[in-house]
């Protein structure tokens, strides 16, 4: 029964799970952090912001989106 | 003195004869489901109380019985109990009948142990394999429609290995509905059940709510569906089963949908002109030129009545082809006194009604061992292969054509399709697509699970679980180079040509430790009451990950090979998401005699998608049941009655990475990589989707009469009452934000439902039994409360305070000359209201014979897509024990559908409406004007919103048991089954098919969180009317 009983508690502690591991972050797209905390960052989202201000034909959207963002 | 010895001599002389006249009485105990021993089978005198004995591992026993006893008793769980008289050889064989809906039967789901029926206090439904309908043969969905109280399984599209809407008890959220997936105990992904062979499964049980979901916390607020596949039976002879099966496919297609007649320009002699008034005729390529059409939109007399002289076609006949499925399986199951096993591999090929082929192999494993006493060892394996190499289609176009164009019609010069017959309409031929274009998805998939278990001497059980859900999807899609056909216009995204390669690892790994610790206060503490008690522990968790890689080529070379290495336009993408879920339940259990039980605890669960820092969400739950029955003298009209409440708390998880603040990434020229905020912005602050629910029922079990009518009645009823809270919508923000939206919880939801089911074996005699099954259930959800107080319109759907969920909101005819605008003032001035008359309910502009519609901002309710009630009737009869005949009707009563099909037909003008003459003004004609100014530029209309109730005769079965005449000592079983599935419709609905409908916009768009919905038919694919075929035989 000793065996037994070991054999579950290993497998127990085997599946368990730390909470560390639900610090998951989307790997897929860039955060405003990790992306603005350079200056190529920030030079791709000013292209991004121009892009859309032109490309996207929607001028009163993202003027007001430089201006929140870029805090001016 | 003398009388009393005489008595006990007399008494002693009898017991000694009694005596002498004991026999031995042997048997074997059988299940009518499949011939084998049961073992475990309660065998009592039925004259002498206390004198009984449980057969053997082999079905066998032998008892002695008193001379007095005549009539033994047969008792096991899940069958129904039978009487036999002992005969003069002694030897009484019985075969028993299972009936799992008896209170006797045990359920798992929702319980976390094995309860028997008369003991669950939440609505747990379960259905036995042997009651699937019998034309359920190509997934476990069908075998599921209409025979669950309140489960909307509503299958969208005939498409083979299409995904059915599946809605166990309205709804919790505004986004996903799918329950969720458990296979033998452990977590799967959603779409497993479009995948498993039901020839695998033994029995599905079926948790609807929260009050019962609370079980899986976060993850079981819409409910759960657990399926139990079948395994070997320890002690068993080998048993093999062979099963073949064929079925003949149509579309259902309740309706014509194009007219018949036209009001197009004619000579003379009635032939549609075209350009310089000549008549049309197709090209040497067979292009049809635009025939010229008569003025209706100034002239309000033109009518739709010219006959068509030109050969007409139905082009929905053209696009969908009677198709053929096969399907095989084997399964081989034994066991000896400590491992049972089963084994089997099975598989269906489908032929798609409009193009190519669907094909799925399914091999299934399942061992089970005794290692050593109370430590049982089990393995279920589940290898899946789809393959299919479908095609999309423009259904659209092949619905939306003039008459006389042949979708048929090669070009005589290449000998292909022509691409585009007519320039009249706007699409190409649908048909033709096969010439260009080749796809496939290949998905092996292996499901696998472990479970290991452990009985202490008393008290204590261990069990741990351990399951792996892995897919790896492949798929290929490839346009070639069309720039040599003989018309310029092409599919795909370029003339050129493309290829996309996507594939998709995705893996599912469940894990769960369970501790049960269980007393019996009369046994184990020798105390005289007659409770026991079970409290469970569990700790589990739940990991997904999945990789995307896609790769693409547009602009491919003329001749082969064609990769997208040769493509002129190289692109490629990859995405990888990863989530995790685990968390503890504690459940205490106790019961008083089968009278009385209570249970409550909590769930706690811990997200990804809540971060590492957050904080458990935590589920209580509570539940109590009753058995007035257990009071009752007697029992012989009510076996059982059982009253029971459920209380429990669930959740609907945002998506996993919701709450994490992100940037889009594009591209600008030749600069590189660009960052901007996302359209729809994500919310760090948001919350957990929980919802609340309430459950009362009863379960009876009634044995009303003695003889072969109404032996017995089981009714379950349950009327729920449930709460969502902070359920997520999208919201309008500020420019300044950079955003259109944002999700936030700012949706609360209530709803309540009656679900009732009852089965009555309605006579049962030697040569007949009849079995009665009725499924009935309403249910309604409000919107109670949105924070923000902005009602959402989306497609032709509503979401506003007060409402129901799935309200259709348009415009509508004026329906009174005097009806009024949003601001009090009259649509048509009184000075003008002679110019205007009423027909069919609707306004008519007298000058132009417009139907005149309500402003585009003033919009109202005008029907629900959900509901009023569900009902089926289900009918099983067997008939001098070999012939079983089946049938299955269901009921869908009060749903509206938007029939946007119909609009766009309105627009061509080409809709069958456009033949029916109309009195407008004394007059009476198909006049065009009218029925064209309801088209309203497709923008949604009351007029397209029809009845979409619907009663289908969903299953028919005939099944002849030949195994009697064989006689064969080697056959176990041999029958032959004709079947029919969606064989006739009974519905006002003017589509092809009510069931077939899904929420699109009218440009065929997504709707998204504003619910997920069925009740637009935007060219929707038909389900299938069905003839099958099938062999099946044991040995």
């Amino acid at each position: 029964m000793k065996k037994i009983i070991s054999i579950f508690a290993l497998v127990i502690v085997l599946i368990s799970c730390k909470k560390s591991e639900l610090q998951l972050d989307d790997p897929n797209s860039p955060t405003p952090t990790g992306s603005l905390s350079s200056v190529k960052g920030v030079e791709q989202f000013a292209l991004g912001i121009w892009n859309k201000l032109y490309v996207g034909n929607n001028l009163l959207v993202h003027s007001l989106e430089i201006h929140s963002i870029m805090g001016d | 003195m003398k009388k009393l010895v005489l008595s006990f001599f007399i008494l002693f002389t009898l017991s000694i004869d009694a005596f002498a006249q004991e026999r031995t009485v042997t048997g074997t105990v059988k299940s009518s489901e499949d011939g084998l021993p049961i073992p475990g089978v309660t065998v009592k005198v039925k004259e002498v109380p206390g004198v009984g004995i449980t057969s053997g591992p082999d079905g066998r026993f032998s008892l002695r019985v008193p001379a007095n006893g005549k009539t033994l008793l047969f008792s096991y769980l899940g069958y129904t109990p039978q009487e036999a008289t002992i005969t003069a050889s002694n030897v009484v064989n019985v075969t028993l009948v299972s009936d799992a809906k008896t209170l006797g039967e045990v359920v798992v789901t929702g319980m976390g142990v094995a309860t028997q029926k008369k003991l669950v206090p939440i609505d747990v439904a379960s259905l036995s394999a042997k009651d699937f309908p019998k034309s359920a043969t190509t997934n476990v969905t069908q075998a599921l429609q209409g025979q669950i109280a309140g489960a909307q399984i509503v299958q969208r599209s005939g498409t083979p290995g299409a995904s059915p809407q599946i809605i166990l008890r309205g709804y919790t959220n505004l986004g996903n509905t799918t329950p969720l997936i458990l296979i033998d105990g452990a977590q799967a992904s959603s779409d497993l059940l479009t995948s498993l062979d039901p020839n695998t499964i033994e029995n599905i049980e079926i948790v609807k709510g929260s009050a019962g979901g609370m079980l899986y916390g976060a993850q079981g607020g819409n409910g759960v569906i657990q399926v139990f596949t079948k395994k070997g039976t320890k002690g068993s002879r080998l048993i093999i089963d062979v099963s073949s099966k064929y079925s003949n496919d149509q579309i259902i297609y309740q309706n014509e949908l194009i007219a018949k007649n036209h009001h197009w320009v004619t000579d003379a002699a009635g032939n549609i002109l075209g350009a310089g008034s000549t008549p049309i005729a197709p090209s040497a390529i067979g292009v049809w030129p635009n025939p010229t059409a008569l003025p209706f939109a100034t002239d309000k007399t033109v009518q739709n009545n010219k006959p068509i002289l030109l050969p007409t076609f139905d082009h929905i006949k053209q696009g969908n082809r009677d198709a053929n499925t096969f399907s095989n399986s084997f399964s081989i199951r034994g066991g000896t006194d400590k491992m049972d096993y089963t084994f089997g591999a099975s598989n269906l090929s489908q032929q798609d009604v409009y193009s190519n082929n669907f094909r799925r192999s399914n091999m299934n494993a399942n061992f089970g061992f005794n290692l050593v006493k109370g430590l049982t060892f089990r393995s279920g394996t589940q290898l899946l292969y789809t393959y299919e190499d479908l095609l999309t289609g423009g259904r659209f176009n092949l619905v939306n054509s003039l008459q006389w164009i042949d979708f048929n019609f090669r070009n005589p010069t290449t000998g292909m399709l022509v691409v585009k017959p007519s320039t009249l309409t706007d699409g190409n031929n649908a048909l033709a697509e096969k010439e260009a274009r080749q796809r496939n998805s290949k998905t092996p998939r292996l499901v696998q699970n472990f479970n290991l278990n452990y009985k202490f001497p008393k008290f204590v059980e261990l069990d741990l679980k351990y399951a792996l859900d892995n897919r790896k999807s492949d798929s290929y899609d490839f346009y070639q180079n069309q720039v040599g056909r003989a018309q310029t216009v092409f599919f795909g995204s370029v003339i050129t040509g493309s290829i996309d390669a996507d594939m998709q690892d995705s893996r599912t790994i469940y894990a769960s430790a369970n501790m049960y610790l269980r007393t019996d206060f009369k046994e184990d503490f020798k105390i005289n009451l007659p409770i026991k008690t079970t409290t469970q522990v569990t700790y589990d968790n739940r990991k997904q990950n999945s990789r995307y890689f896609s790769a693409s080529g547009t602009g491919l070379p003329a001749y082969p090979p064609y990769t997208i290495s040769g493509a002129s336009t190289k692109t490629s993408s990859d995405s990888y998401s990863e989530s995790l879920i685990y968390g503890f339940l504690v459940n205490q259990t106790i019961d008083y005699a089968n009278l009385v039980g209570v249970s409550g605890g909590f769930r706690s669960d811990y997200s990804s998608a809540f971060g590492g820092q957050s904080r458990a969400a935590t589920f209580p739950r509570g539940t109590v049941y009753f058995n007035p029955s257990e009071l009752f003298s007697s029992r012989k009209i009510i076996n059982n009655w059982k009253l029971r409440a459920a209380y429990g708390e669930a959740g609907v998880q945002p998506g996993i990475y919701d709450r994490q603040v992100t940037f889009s990434r594009g591209s600008f020229g030749t600069s590189g990589a660009t960052l901007y905020t996302r359209d729809i912005a994500r919310n760090p602050e948001l919350n957990l989707q929980k919802t609340t629910e309430l459950e009362v029922g009863t379960d009876v079990n009634l044995s009303p009469l003695k003889g072969s009518w109404l032996s017995s009645i089981v009714l379950n009823g349950t009327y729920w009452k449930r709460k969502s809270k902070d359920v997520i919508q999208q919201a309008p923000v500020a420019p300044s934000t950079g955003a259109g939206s944002t999700l936030d919880n700012l949706v609360a939801l209530k709803g309540s439902g009656l679900d009732l089911s009852l089965d009555v074996n309605a006579y049962k005699s030697n040569n007949l039994d009849w079995y009665v099954g009725i499924r009935w259930a309403k249910s309604k959800t409000e919107i109670t409360e949105i924070s923000n107080n902005v009602a959402i319109t989306s497609g032709s759907f509503n979401l506003a305070p007060s409402g129901n969920l799935g309200d259709l909101y348009m415009q509508s005819p004026l329906h009174s000359i005097d009806q009024l605008k949003k601001d009090g003032t009259r649509y048509i001035p009184a000075a003008n209201a002679a110019n205007y008359t009423i027909v069919n309910g609707n306004v008519v502009n007298l000058a132009n014979y417009n139907v005149v519609l309500t402003a585009a901002d003033d919009l109202s309710v005008v029907g629900n897509v959900n509901p009023d009630f569900t009902a089926s009737l289900i009918n099983r009869f067997n008939i001098y024990k070999n012939l079983n005949v089946g049938f299955q009707i269901d009921w869908i009563k009060g749903n509206e559908i938007y029939n946007q099909t119909k609009q766009w037909l309105y627009r061509d003008r080409l809709h069958a409406d456009f033949d029916k003459p109309v009195t407008i003004n004394g007059q009476t004609g198909a006049f065009v004007a009218y029925y064209n100014s309801l088209y309203n530029t497709n923008t949604p209309l009351s007029h397209f919103v029809e009845d979409g109730s619907y009663v289908r005769l969903r299953d028919v079965s005939i099944t002849y048991d030949l195994t009697k005449l064989v006689k064969q000592k080697w056959l176990r079983s041999l029958s032959v089954s004709a079947t029919g599935r969606n064989l006739a419709t009974w519905t006002k609905y003017k589509g092809l098919d009510p069931e077939a409908t899904s929420a699109l916009t009218n440009q065929g768009g997504t709707i998204n969180n504003i619910g997920t919905f069925t009740g637009v038919d935007y060219y929707s694919a038909s389900n299938l009317r069905s003839f099958q075929f099938s062999l099946n035989i044991g040995f």
